[in-house]
């Protein structure tokens, strides 16, 4: 049984690989291909969501951090000049390092209260911006800020990358490492005390586990990879806004957590596939734009009611369901 | 291993949704060559989606308007028009992801949009890479990231900014109220160029007491108008904002007396229901009284009448004005190609070279903007007295100052 | 700064009532989250829909505000039964899939309230015009109205606490909800009430601001964010702890923009929940985890 999960596990990746590699010559238009861009940023956006729940926590706030990485690779780009290849993990940095700062007083706080913490936070974050005029541009926001210039392999070809497609195929590969990473991040002895501590906290520091450094560290991993999407995100179109209805706004946070959870928070590829389905879904209504939010809505109660360890957990439950009717005693 | 039902149900899945990829993903060509798609980007969700949807729905009601006529004769070809509108959640990644599909997608060359500079300017940056035409639909001051430039050949603009009534307003509250000589401005934090209106406010007369910037999104302005008060002006103006109505009912609420300037294009019609018949006394506004509809402004109501049941949204008759405009344009150029309307635009400059529900108007800008793609039509001004409107005309704009 | 003396006492007078309003959301949020365990995130949401329910009571029926907001009160108690009957008792023990719920109808009821009510900004009737001069400042009369029905609701709240058989046991259940269920309380009654005494609060709430301000179906999410900050700042389940808190932010709000403009304003609430978690992280008056 486990052998034949594994197996299925292999083959949803493959499938999930070669379908984001073949689609943008497949489909041979400019508009697609920035739609996939998003859900590939989306996919990443739900998965770093996602290693916080490893630490029990959830984060409403994660939009704040995304604002924090774009923020600062477009301003690193448009006022010092730096390269992306720079910026972007600068961007990470910036966002890691703001979550370590406000890690060790929000960490003390657990469960209900730290998610609205995160909301608060989040929302001051994108206040900020929109605030800061000198800075950030304020409500005219930042336009035209240079792109992810291009690439020179030497002896070997010249990427640009203002170019739609090659951006993403960029983006593809800084998310595919980035979750990579997670991935091995979680089944690491770091991503194991992680769990120890969502599952026993007391028992934890009872063995000699600095819990709030582990929670601390976990945090500003998770802020670093949002970080990193918002540079994604900032240099795709090269333009942001810190409006209230943004990308930054409330919205999309809880939109990053319906991802997570109707993809289902207990597996790695669970996020990920809530944020494909969903991004899809949401493509798909477009001429009922009012009703989006509605039907997301429902989807997540629906969710969260009938099937509460999400999509990812279909082929498992399928399995017992055949399991059970090829043998009715177990 | 036994045949894994769930596995071949992942695989079965992913290719399904793979297959409906391809299949709904249009070819980037016009097929019909008869069909001339538009595009309008424009906030159809979120608080300000009552403009954005009012001002689509006039372009549409326009183009119906032609389509029942037989459509447009351009260059041999006979075309019907279609409108194509996207949400711009007044987020300029999300507009530009739109303006991706309608131009890409879709195979629009002319998109109209949007209302906030930020918008603007992602809009254009799409439309220049794929040589379409960005119909400027709205600007809040002129010269911001979105408006046109010498340096941007595919962009022109269709309406006029608020600040093109202060000459009208300020000559009119003179003529009218010559003992008001002190003005107090309250105006959004957008860049708006307030130092022009103190030139022009002195120039005849006026003195400008002070201002007060008040940041977008703000629904409590009782801050604003306690400082403006402190001031004690004569006459108040609540520059750009379709929240006058709110503005003056605080004003009011807080013992304001004096004379109200509304620049914005919203209808007296609202600024008397917000401020109610007792705080509407001494109110100068550039909107619309609909009670004076010209006839074009009548069949624009008409049309809205029959298709929606929501009430008219007046301000949508500025939308159906630009699609006038820009219909007209297209009939001079004789073709479909964004370069020859441009051109076409730039041609028109003689004032009556074009035919609007508000009037004659032609297309300006040089001395401003350097090149001549702006729309110059004529304003309305009206007055709220005694809790009832009084039209007092329509007059020109200053677009070159 | 040479503001005249008029004018910070205006502000003052403002951040009173701003405050007030911000405490019927606090107060709302702190007794469900008191006695149920969930963070109500749709709570804007009823708030808005309270508002809405008053302007097409006074706009359609022509009914008085006074009733118009009764009545409102009454719709959005009973729409607080279902809530909780239907979603949030079942997922009581689960407080992640609660949030998610409670987020998911937000999503719901607020796009829900487009499509029913239309884009068109309303306004429902003013509670009040002109100003009260009161010793040469002019005070809108409205946001005065505004500040005593606030007081008097809280008033009701407070008796209803300490007084009543129901309310004793509601602040018994917050308490200690294992001791309250063996002294006979049942909790799902006790849910239900503070459900029902909740959306009550914000349908009043949203009603006074939908006066003072403008009516529109995305007028609750800014409140809920404050509500959400208020409670840090106070203390979880703490009532006295939301009204403390509640009056500061309506400071801030009030006061703020007038003497240090508005950046600061927006900025000030988290740069105080940061301080109160410093110092003390459940807030002023809440229980340690």
């Amino acid at each position: 049984m486990q052998n034949s999960l594994s197996l299925m596990k292999g083959f949803g990746w493959i499938i999930l690989a070669a379908a984001s590699i073949a689609a943008p010559p497949l489909l041979a238009n400019i508009y697609w291909t920035s739609v996939m861009n998003m859900i590939v940023i989306n996919s990443l956006m739900a998965a770093s969501l996602r290693t916080i729940f490893l630490i029990g926590e959830f984060s409403l706030g994660h939009v704040g951090f995304m604002c924090i990485g774009a923020y600062s690779s477009a301003l690193l780009t448009m006022k010092a000049g730096l390269p992306f290849g720079i910026t972007l993990p600068a961007a990470g940095l910036m966002a890691g390092l703001t979550a370590i700062l406000i890690g060790y007083p929000f960490m003390r706080v657990k469960g209900i209260y730290f998610v609205i913490l995160t909301v608060v936070t989040s929302e001051s974050f994108r206040l900020l911006a929109y605030n800061w005029r000198s800075l950030t541009g304020g409500t005219d926001g930042l336009i035209g800020f240079p792109g992810a210039g291009s690439l020179s392999i030497p002896g070997f070809a010249q990427i640009d990358f203002t170019g739609f497609t090659e951006y993403y195929y960029l983006t593809l590969t800084v998310v595919s490492s980035s979750l990579f990473i997670l991935y091995r991040l979680e089944k690491s002895n770091l991503g194991f005390t992680w769990i120890t501590i969502r599952e026993a906290d007391k028992m934890a520091s009872a063995v000699g586990i600095n819990v709030l450094k582990y929670k601390v560290i976990n945090f500003s991993i998770a802020c670093f990879f949002a970080g990193v999407g918002g540079a994604l995100l900032a240099h795709s179109e090269q333009t942001l806004s810190p409006q209230a209805s943004s990308v930054f706004g409330v919205m999309t946070t809880i939109y990053f957590l319906v991802y997570m959870v109707v993809g289902g928070k207990s597996s790695f590829i669970g996020p990920i596939v809530g944020a494909i389905v969903l991004s899809f879904i949401m493509e798909f209504t477009r001429p009922m734009q009012e009703y989006q939010p509605m039907i997301i809505g429902a989807i997540a109660i629906a969710v969260v009611m009938l099937l509460p360890e999400g999509l990812a957990s279909i082929p498992a439950k399928i399995d017992k369901w055949r399991a059970k009717s090829l043998n009715p005693l177990t | 291993m036994k045949t894994n039902f769930s596995n071949v149900l992942i695989i079965m899945l992913t290719l399904l949704m793979t297959t409906a990829l391809v299949f709904t993903a249009d070819s980037p060509v016009q097929a019909d060559t008869k069909k001339l798609k538009v595009g309008m980007i424009m906030p159809l969700s979120g608080p300000i989606s009552v403009v954005g949807v009012g001002l689509t729905r006039a372009v549409e009601l326009y183009f119906n308007k032609i389509n029942e006529a037989g459509g447009l004769q351009l260059g041999g070809d006979t075309y019907m028009l279609e409108l194509i509108a996207e949400d711009s959640k007044v987020d300029p990644t999300v507009s530009a992801t739109a303006t991706k599909k309608l131009v890409y997608k879709d195979g629009c060359r002319f998109v109209f949009g949007a209302i906030a500079p930020p918008v603007a300017a992602a809009i254009y940056q799409v439309c220049a890479k794929a040589k379409a035409l960005h119909l400027i639909t709205w600007i809040d001051a002129p010269g911001l990231a979105g408006d046109v430039s010498p340096k941007k050949p595919y962009a022109v603009r269709l309406c006029i900014s608020s600040d093109a009534g202060w000459e009208m307003d300020y000559d009119y509250l003179r003529k009218t109220y010559p003992e008001a000589k002190n003005l107090f401005i309250v105006a959004p934090d957008l860049g708006l160029p307030i130092d022009r209106a103190i030139k022009v406010a002195k120039e005849r007369g006026l003195n400008v007491l002070g201002h007060e910037l008040w940041e977008d999104g703000t629904v409590d302005f009782l801050p604003y108008y306690t400082k403006a008060l402190a001031a004690k002006p004569d006459v108040i103006q609540a520059m750009c904002s379709a929240q006058a109505g709110y503005q003056l009912r605080t004003a009011r609420q807080l013992g304001f007396k004096g004379i109200f300037i509304s620049d914005a294009p919203t209808a007296p019609a609202f600024i008397l229901s917000l401020a109610g018949p007792e705080g509407s006394h001494d109110v100068i506004s550039n909107g619309m009284d609909m009670n004076s509809a010209t006839p074009g402004m009548k069949e624009c109501m008409n049309r809205w009448a029959k298709k929606y049941k929501e009430p008219f949204f007046s301000d949508s008759i500025i939308t159906w004005v630009e699609a006038e405009v820009f219909i007209q344009a297209l009939k001079k150029a004789d073709s479909v190609d964004p370069k020859k309307v441009v051109a076409a635009f730039e041609s028109m400059t003689a004032p009556g070279s074009f035919q609007t529900a508000f009037g004659p108007g032609h297309m300006g800008g040089d001395k401003r903007f350097g090149v001549n793609r702006v729309v110059v039509r004529p304003m309305p001004i009206s007055r709220l007295m005694n809790g009832k409107i009084e039209f007092v005309g329509f007059k020109m704009p200053v677009v070159d100052k | 700064m040479d503001l005249p003396v008029q004018a910070v006492w205006q502000g003052m007078i403002n951040g009173l009532a701003l405050g007030w309003i911000y405490v019927l959301m606090a107060l709302g949020l702190t007794l469900i989250f008191g006695i149920m365990h969930i963070m109500q995130f749709a709570h804007g949401e009823i708030y808005m829909i309270g508002a809405y329910v008053v302007y097409y009571l006074t706009a359609s029926f022509k009914l008085p505000l006074v009733v118009a907001t009764a009545l409102s009160m009454v719709v959005m108690a009973t729409a607080g039964l279902i809530l909780e009957r239907f979603i949030f008792r079942p997922l009581k023990e689960d407080w992640l899939s609660a949030v998610v719920a409670t987020t998911g109808l937000t999503l719901i009821l607020q796009s829900g309230a487009v499509v029913v009510f239309g884009l068109y900004e309303r306004s429902i009737p003013l509670l009040a015009h002109g100003p009260f001069n009161i010793a040469g400042i002019m005070v809108p009369k409205d946001r005065v109205i505004a500040v005593v029905v606030a007081v008097v609701l809280s008033l009701f709240l407070y008796l209803f606490l300490k007084t009543t058989k129901y309310g004793q046991a509601m602040v018994a259940s917050a308490q200690n909800p294992e001791g309250a269920v063996l002294q006979g309380i049942s909790p799902n009654k006790m849910a239900a009430m503070a459900m029902a005494i909740g959306c009550a609060l914000a349908a009043a709430g949203g009603t006074l601001a939908g006066s003072l301000f403008a009516l529109s179906p995305f007028m609750g999410l800014p409140p809920l964010v404050k509500g959400m900050t208020i409670i840090v700042i106070g203390g979880m389940g703490s009532l006295p702890g939301a009204f403390i808190a509640g009056m500061i932010l309506g400071f801030i709000d009030g006061l703020v923009p007038i003497l240090l403009g508005h950046a600061w304003a927006a900025m000030g609430p988290l740069l105080l929940v940061i301080t109160i978690l410093v110092i003390k992280p459940q807030g002023f008056f809440g229980h340690a985890e």
